[in-house]
């Protein structure tokens, strides 16, 4: 009798845990910035070029754009070492230094519903912050996701792209 | 010492000119903490700590105190509203998310996520009273004035609960749209508002009758809402669209949708200024009310969601 009872705590505890994680992908973000001593117009040149990422970032090998930098052009990114991202630009505010584009999908990245933007501002003694934000859902959209589809390798994966983006446009701009 | 006291008495006063208008309390989940902004100046004048992943928040004039719920530390922040400190922590739950103050000030009320249930607290003495068993997944969180009813978003089962407060119990149901999150009542308690996200709808309940009168559509993902300092305007963020609708309250339609900040979350409404929560960009969006034109920007902390009743008023200095 005491077994059974303690048989239907366990139950109850397991079915209360697995409840906990009924509710699917929760949304994560990504929030990366780097400080670099050029001017925020310097800057904001070099990135706000939707058809030349390839220019700053070392990920990227090339890429071919289907409306340059107007709204709504779609770039197909060439990454090194094989893979691709199709990205839209959404949105570009010249007066705030800030561009915003959507993924088709995850491509490359072990991703979901990607978007992101990025900002230059003015920082102290005439530098340049540069902020890079990105929200997403990991790739796996189901509970129980596989290693490599999960939260942590699209926060991972994402976290890699800005860092080594940041890096590499701080040393361009800075050269 | 006397030059101390002096610069001490200074900034009391400058603090006492700047804080006549409204105060912003805005949970930072990426950060851990609330960012008090100052409406008027557009400043953050302090940064408070607030357990693990704060989340949800009410501001109660009655109780003069900020509730902030945090379901990664399964506690509540309580702010003192005059020293704009914290000023206690309590136990709630597993994971609290949805919070409410009665409007006497009298009961906090917080919804336990994954628990299925509604914890009822002291407010003056954050005393544990009691918990009521609701529906799945219950979410926002709105008591009545009569200070004895609340109704509660039971998300996963597409219904509001109707709540006795003093009986501890779960006393009716009512059915909305589609896995509704935030809801709020209008002052007078005769119409609930509740946003349903999968079915990107607002269903306006008449309370007395238990019923859905309207079912107005609106954006992607409705997150938040707040009513004009009439009633007569609401506005709802879409978390999904990047847009806030406006709607006609009295005529109980849809009358502008906005374009607003990215992934707008928590938004309040004080005098002529819109303020939206953008949880991508870690900021505020000042907006005139009327026309929906940016004014200007207050950057946060990270991750702000701002999930709840987040302003108070302050009272016009003499």
């Amino acid at each position: 009798m005491r077994a059974v009872s303690a048989f239907i705590i366990m139950l109850a505890a397991s079915l209360t845990a697995t409840f906990a994680h009924a509710h699917g992908p929760t949304r994560q973000k990504v929030f990366e910035s780097i400080t670099i001593k050029a001017s925020p117009d310097a800057v904001w040149a070099k990135v706000k070029d939707f058809t030349q990422l390839q220019g700053w970032h070392p990920a990227v090998e090339g890429s071919s754009a289907t409306n340059g930098n107007e709204i709504g052009s779609v770039r197909t990114l060439k990454l090194k070492g094989g893979g691709e991202m199709v990205e839209t630009l959404e949105s570009l505010d010249e007066g705030a230094k800030k561009f915003s584009y959507r993924a088709r999908d995850g491509g490359a990245l072990p991703v979901s519903n990607y978007s992101s933007n990025l900002t230059v501002k003015a920082a102290e003694g005439g530098t340049a912050l540069v902020e890079w934000r990105g929200a997403f859902y990991r790739k796996y959209m189901n509970n129980d996701p596989p290693k490599g589809e999960d939260d942590e390798a699209a926060l991972s994966a994402v976290t890699g792209v800005y860092k080594s983006g940041l890096d590499n446009l701080k040393a361009v701009m800075e050269k | 010492m006397t030059r101390l006291l002096a610069a001490g008495v200074i900034s009391m006063l400058l603090a006492g000119q700047v804080l006549a208008g409204a105060l912003a309390y805005i949970t930072n989940q990426g950060s851990h903490d609330v960012s008090v902004v100052d409406v008027d100046t557009a400043r953050v004048i302090a940064t408070l700590p607030a357990g693990k992943s704060p989340a949800g928040v009410w501001v109660s004039e009655a109780a003069g105190k900020a509730f902030v719920s945090s379901p990664d530390s399964a506690g509540i922040t309580v702010i003192d509203l005059a020293s704009r400190q914290v000023v206690g922590e309590i136990p709630a739950g597993r994971s609290p998310v949805g919070i409410t103050v009665t409007p006497d000030g009298r009961r906090l009320l917080v919804a336990d996520w994954f628990s299925h249930r509604v914890l009822v607290f002291d407010a003056a003495t954050h005393a544990a009273l009691g918990e009521i068993t609701v529906g799945n997944a219950p979410a926002g969180l709105v008591a009545a004035p009569d200070n004895k009813t609340a109704y509660v978003a039971n998300r996963d089962d597409n219904a509001v609960g109707v709540l006795d407060i003093g009986a501890l119990k779960q006393i009716g149901v009512i059915a909305v749209g589609q896995h509704p999150f935030a809801l709020e009542l209008s002052d007078d308690g005769r119409t609930l508002w509740a946003l349903n996200v999968w079915s990107n709808d607002v269903s306006v309940v008449d309370t007395a009758e238990a019923r859905t009168l309207a079912t107005l559509p609106v954006g992607k993902g409705p997150y938040g809402i707040a009513f004009s300092d009439d009633g007569r305007r609401a506005y709802v963020t879409n978390q999904q669209a990047d847009s806030v609708s406006v709607i006609d309250t009295e005529q109980r339609q849809v009358i502008a949708t906005w374009p607003s900040v990215v992934y707008p979350e928590g938004v309040a409404v004080t005098g002529d200024r819109l303020l939206v929560v953008s949880w991508m960009d870690d900021q505020v969006g000042v907006f005139d009310a009327q026309t929906g034109q940016l004014r200007h920007t207050v950057d946060l902390g990270r991750n702000p969601r701002g999930f709840g009743r987040f302003i108070h008023r302050m009272p016009v200095l003499h």
